[in-house]
């Protein structure tokens, strides 16, 4: 049990993104181009690792195994490889600039003063570029945040480890990777919203998380002009016979109402 | 000496955001959200929690300007920021904002070492779900935010003058990404 009301069945930091949408859209928005943007010398895999290895010297049991299990399932590997990781990754079949990177995520956790300039020459001379010694800051400080957060608001977590890498692998399998890769809040508030006239038969947390992430935005100036001139086209044909374009009027106006629901729907567009 | 190549004469978070803007924007927003955005706990209270962390987490650069913004928000009653970072239990400030202060330094040091006695005594103060959920997240950004300054070695001003108009900046227009000059 949190600390705080947060909704039931969700574990971790998620409940806690649950609860407070509006910080967890930016701490999701952090994680998305650090862990997840392939614009990145340092394989997903690696940079996960590293948030595992974090979260373990937090001892958070949450962060190590959630990140542990995509971790290990983008590394192709098994748990006992990534718990020797937290071990000993000194002693394990990885890069030297890996593990020099590692060390320099270690230094961070303990305080951002420990990091010492002999480390970052160490990392350096192993061929870490400094964006890649950048990310491995930001990374073990954003994981000594969210470590902080799960733990400090004591919320629960399944404590069966394969669980967290089971979730990543079979959804790969099915290949409904992407709808348990991306969090919960975010699936909820993208398409939950459009199932607002079905929420009888949802189960009751999703429907407190839909109301509490769901904020609809104004769309922005070229969607609303598209959507606009595709509509009124669609209304003008409809009165107006005008060859081959007459016969799709109702499918025109269609086509606006659906780009103007999605321009308010999702926040970006 | 910053430990990667940072811009000349920038300062602390701002130069790491010059550097990387994609990761900077959310860590900005991120700011303006927790520490200025609706909360039961004021603009001036937020930053007290977030200077306190940050002097626990012995960042000068996040102390010193987090102490100037606080102190700017408390206006007449500045004195009590520094009261607050000396002593917090025999500062001049609200039982409940000891109770959280006290859950603050605990998620510094070792958030699981935040009992349901803590909370039950922040809540005997008077302090709701949100407090309690705001001072724990504010205090673990804080860890976050102390990290990547430091670790990454950015340069920190010495001069008290500096850290005051950064304060009266983060305290009148909240917290704007810094933009290549």
């Amino acid at each position: 049990m949190a600390y705080i009301n947060v909704p039931e069945g969700l574990p971790g930091i998620r409940g806690l993104m649950a609860f407070r949408p509006e910080t967890a859209h930016y701490i999701n928005g952090l994680a998305e181009v650090l862990l997840r943007d392939d614009d990145n010398t340092l394989s997903r895999g690696e940079r996960e690792l590293i948030a595992t290895y974090v979260s373990h010297l937090t001892d958070c049991f949450f962060g190590q195994n959630a990140h542990g299990g995509i971790a290990q399932h983008y590394l192709q590997c098994d748990m006992e490889f990534i718990d020797n990781i937290k071990a000993d990754y000194a002693a394990m079949p990885i890069s030297d600039k890996l593990k020099a990177l590692l060390s320099i995520a270690e230094s961070v956790q303990r305080g951002g003063k420990a990091v010492r300039p002999e480390q970052i020459d160490t990392a350096k001379n192993l061929g870490a570029m400094e964006k890649e010694i950048h990310d491995t800051v930001l990374i073990s400080a954003l994981f000594c945040m969210c470590n902080r957060y799960v733990d400090g608001l004591g919320t629960s977590a399944n404590p069966d480890r394969q669980f967290y890498v089971d979730r990543v692998s079979c959804g790969r399998k099915r290949g409904i990777c992407i709808l348990i890769r991306i969090n919960k809040r975010f699936l909820v508030s993208r398409c939950i919203p459009f199932a607002m006239p079905f929420y009888c038969i949802l189960p009751k947390n999703q429907i407190i998380m839909a109301k509490k992430t769901f904020l609809p935005s104004a769309p922005n100036l070229t969607l609303w002009i598209i959507a606009v001139i595709i509509g009124m086209l669609g209304i003008l044909t409809h009165f107006v016979a005008v060859d081959q374009l007459s016969k799709y009027s109702y499918e025109m106006l269609l086509i606006g109402f659906v780009l103007l629901v999605i321009g308010t729907a999702y926040r970006k567009i | 000496m910053a430990h990667i190549s940072l811009q000349d004469g920038v300062p602390g978070i701002r130069s790491l955001v010059l550097y990387r803007p994609d990761t900077g924007k959310p860590l900005y927003e991120l700011a303006q959200v927790l520490l200025r955005a609706d909360s039961p706990l004021s603009p001036g209270e937020r930053e007290l929690i977030a200077a306190y962390v940050s002097a626990q987490n012995e960042c000068v650069f996040c102390s010193c300007s987090h102490a100037a913004a606080a102190r700017y928000l408390y206006q007449d009653e500045e004195q009590t920021v520094d009261l607050v970072l000396a002593d917090y239990q025999s500062a001049p400030i609200s039982d409940k904002i000891k109770a959280l202060l006290s859950i603050a330094g605990k998620v510094q040091a070792d958030a699981r070492t935040v009992s349901e006695a803590d909370v039950a005594l922040a809540r005997s103060c008077g302090a709701s779900d949100r407090d309690i959920h705001d001072t724990v997240l504010i205090a673990a950004a804080f860890c976050m935010f102390n990290r990547y300054v430091d670790g990454l070695g950015t340069s920190t001003p010495s001069d008290p003058d500096a850290y005051r108009l950064m304060g009266e900046r983060m305290g009148s227009l909240g917290y704007v990404p810094p933009v290549q000059p």
